[in-house]
């Protein structure tokens, strides 16, 4: 008895929190992979009301670092906010809704969000070419298929 | 004649005192400069900007300060600042305004003729990041609890600055949080309840906040559009961006990531009374409920966590086993859909694509094979048009539970009287709504007897964490339980103990069983062993009742055995007070017994 509640004392202590920094990247899949507390971590966590983190101020104007799309350069806004919202933005394609579609349009002006969704969804194939396709390419085939 | 002269004197030195400030300070039209600091300096909004309470600012960065004694004197601190503006005559983003906008902007509207005695910089950067935010809403956003740890029902806080309240994702996330890279339970434990760590505030983008704690996708998330008017928000803004600069330390249980919000909102509209509210703790509900309690609430809106979407898309399929399997599968073949119907197609491929991103989030699956199964899925959902998506109910609001610290008063059979009080914050005998089903946190629980005659400490629970957590069609999460603290075992002195055990939960959220083995160390004189089996039934119909009954059998070292079964029934009057009665039954190793326990609860 003794030894198992020792081990799992140990367990707790040694399994460590492995902090993934967020992943910035202008493709899809750089999601971020969560940290696998261990117990300890968690009842403190729970009981101390506490976060961790870095703190940074990012209020950004248009500079996601991603290379920006050929035919629609004006928008960084746009162009940033598909950088970020990459596998989210493809899911709600291919869902035909969501709220990062509904905020692309929103952001790119459309006038029917309903078709502009529509369309979208169908030409699914068009916009994501491959797993390799990043922000840029990503507005450039929604752009081509206005 | 002598009052006359006291008089006469008074006034001659008075004058000279103000013709002397004047002569030093020489700034404002206003007959009595000094005296205005002195007024201006005692008001609340000079206070707040300062984050002043209770004799001293509660920023711990001396950068701060102009004034060598600001954080104590907040008058030393406005004549110093306002020294400071005057003397500053730079024209980039570290002169005095730029930096510190909130307090000048505060300053120089309370005293206008002040504009023509300093250079006014251009604050580029600071402006290019007020348009940026384009600050036009308010939210305050509770994140509830973790799929796999309800105990993490505490929360978490933070506000969302809106510039379209329909583009949530384009919005901002000011965030208050300790910096650490801790990972060490119990150094990050210390160093944060005792103030080791720096608490800053933060502004991201809140799609990338939602990335970040990519937990906060598994929690539901209760959003609050806050009532204010467009001056009260640019105010907020203005101080958010003065008080980035600097640090105060966190405290997890007082100053916190939630506490330190009200600061921003109780700056925004002045007339709000919350920082007050809060000395020893502030855990995230009853920030929410102070909010609430000043009128502060225009909208509430419901997000359903991730785990509550996927179990609602898996409804439609969930007795429709190739659907189930092709989404829980790892090959993805297509083939084993192709016959059912385009609801259930869709169904599958929906929750095929939810599952698999969380398959990559916990790393089992690396970055390729993610991708290339995740375009493959997309793919084929993307030939088969819209579909509205499944309603998921909403549950009861957390600003609507309990209170969050209890005291209770109990009269039990056998002319027994008990009393108890705990910090903090639901426990199996309390109405869950409002709060997680099944994650039981008691901190600092504390109980005295009178019996006999005498009064006795019958048991103190520094910590005591329940977390039943439901499994279901999707998901399987491990329920878990910790405690330590000391109480009295076969009636006999104080043994401190410590238990840790696990076990599984089954139902739904408002019934549900667990059952759970723990192991005990009992430690007095001696150190001292058990092993014990519990389960427990709750039932939890409306926000008024709560039904359960709990039943365990503890085996002791040296062939000694307790057994123990209580139901209970808990009737809640309001947010303020329930009545609970309780049967116990008790077999102390041969030795039966049995209470009935009727008692008060009152929340605070």
């Amino acid at each position: 008895m003794k030894k198992l509640l020792s081990i799992v004392a140990t367990t707790a202590l040694i399994t460590t929190a492995s902090f993934a920094g967020p992943n910035t990247g202008c493709g899809l899949g750089n999601q971020v992979i969560s940290n696998q507390d261990s117990v300890l971590m968690q009842v403190f966590a729970a009981t101390t009301n506490g976060t961790s983190g870095n703190q940074t101020f990012g209020i950004t104007s248009g500079t996601s670092g991603c290379a920006k799309p050929a035919k629609f350069v004006s928008n960084d806004k746009a162009n940033e906010f598909v950088a970020g919202n990459m596998d989210t933005l493809a899911l709600d394609i291919s869902n035909g809704q969501g709220e990062a579609l509904t905020t692309l349009a929103t952001l790119l002006n459309v006038s029917n969000p309903e078709t502009f969704a529509s369309v979208l969804q169908t030409n699914f194939d068009k916009i994501y070419t491959s797993s390799n396709v990043s922000s840029a390419d990503v507005i450039d085939n929604i752009v081509a298929l206005g | 004649m002598i009052v006359a002269l006291k008089k006469a004197v008074q006034l001659f030195f008075g004058l000279l005192l103000i013709q002397t400030s004047l002569f030093l300070t020489p700034l404002f039209s206003d007959n009595n400069p000094s005296l205005q600091i002195t007024k201006l300096s005692k008001q609340p909004q000079w206070h707040r900007l300062l984050h002043f309470k209770n004799g001293k600012s509660e920023i711990d960065d001396t950068r701060f300060f102009f004034a060598d004694e600001g954080k104590t004197n907040p008058q030393a601190e406005l004549q110093a600042s306002i020294d400071q503006l005057i003397a500053d005559k730079s024209d980039d983003e570290n002169s005095t305004l730029c930096r510190y906008p909130s307090r000048s902007h505060w300053i120089l509207e309370q005293i206008p003729t002040l504009k023509e005695k300093i250079k006014i910089p251009q604050c580029k950067a600071l402006n290019q990041e007020l348009k940026e935010l384009g600050a036009k809403h308010v939210t305050l956003i509770l994140a509830s609890a973790h799929i796999n740890s309800p105990a993490s029902a505490f929360g978490h806080t933070f506000l969302r600055i809106d510039n379209n309240p329909n583009t949530p994702l384009l919005s901002y996330a000011v965030n208050y949080a300790a910096q650490t890279t801790e990972d060490n339970g119990f150094v990050y434990a210390y160093q944060g309840l005792f103030g080791g760590y720096k608490g800053r505030y933060s502004i991201d983008p809140y799609y990338k906040k939602l990335k970040e704690y990519s937990d906060l996708e598994q929690r539901d998330v209760w959003e609050y559009t806050l009532d204010l008017t467009q001056a009260q928000i640019d105010r907020m803004v203005l101080h958010i961006f003065e008080i980035r600069h600097f640090y105060a330390d966190y405290f997890f249980l007082s100053e916190n990531c939630s506490y330190n919000l009200l600061w921003l909102i109780e700056v925004a509209k002045e007339q709000s009374i919350l920082i007050k509210q809060f000395t020893h703790k502030a855990i995230p509900i009853d920030t929410l409920r102070a909010v609430v309690s000043q009128g502060l609430i225009k909208k509430e809106l419901y997000r359903p966590s991730k785990r509550k979407e996927i179990l609602a898309l898996s409804r439609p399929i969930q007795n429709n086993n190739s659907a189930l399997k092709f989404a829980q599968s790892d090959d993805y073949n297509l083939s084993q859909i192709k016959n059912l119907t385009k609801e259930e197609k869709i169904a599958s491929l929906e929750l095929a694509t939810a599952l698999l991103k969380i398959k990559r989030s916990d790393n089992k699956i690396d970055k390729k094979e993610y991708l290339s199964k995740f375009l493959k899925i997309l793919r084929e959902r993307s030939k088969l048009g819209k579909k509205e998506k499944e309603s998921i109910p909403k549950p009861s609001s957390p600003k609507e539970g309990h209170l969050s610290s209890k005291a209770s008063l109990s009269y039990m059979s056998h002319d027994v009287i008990k009393a108890r009080a705990k910090i903090s914050y639901h426990d199996i005998y309390d109405n869950d709504d409002g709060y997680i089903s099944g994650g039981y946190i008691s901190f600092f629980d504390t109980s005295i007897a009178y019996r006999e005659g005498k009064v006795e400490l019958e048991e103190i629970d520094f910590l005591d964490i329940k977390s039943y957590a439901i499994q279901d069609a999707i998901f399987k999460p491990i329920s878990w339980q910790v405690a330590v603290g000391a109480k009295r075992i076969f009636h006999r002195e104080l043994n401190s103990y410590l238990t840790a055990g696990a076990g599984v939960t089954l139902g739904r959220d408002n019934l549900y069983g667990s059952a759970t083995i723990s192991p005990t160390i009992y430690y007095r004189d001696n150190e001292e062993h058990s092993i014990s089996g519990n389960i427990g039934l709750f039932y939890n119909p409306s926000k008024h009742l709560k039904l359960g009954v709990t039943a365990s059998h503890e085996w002791f070292e040296e062939d000694r055995e307790i057994e123990e079964i209580e139901p209970f029934i808990t009737y809640s009057i309001n947010q303020e007070s329930a009545i609970n009665l309780k049967y116990e039954y008790k077999d102390l190793d041969g030795e039966q017994e049995s209470d009935v326990t009727l008692s008060w609860f009152w929340y605070f």
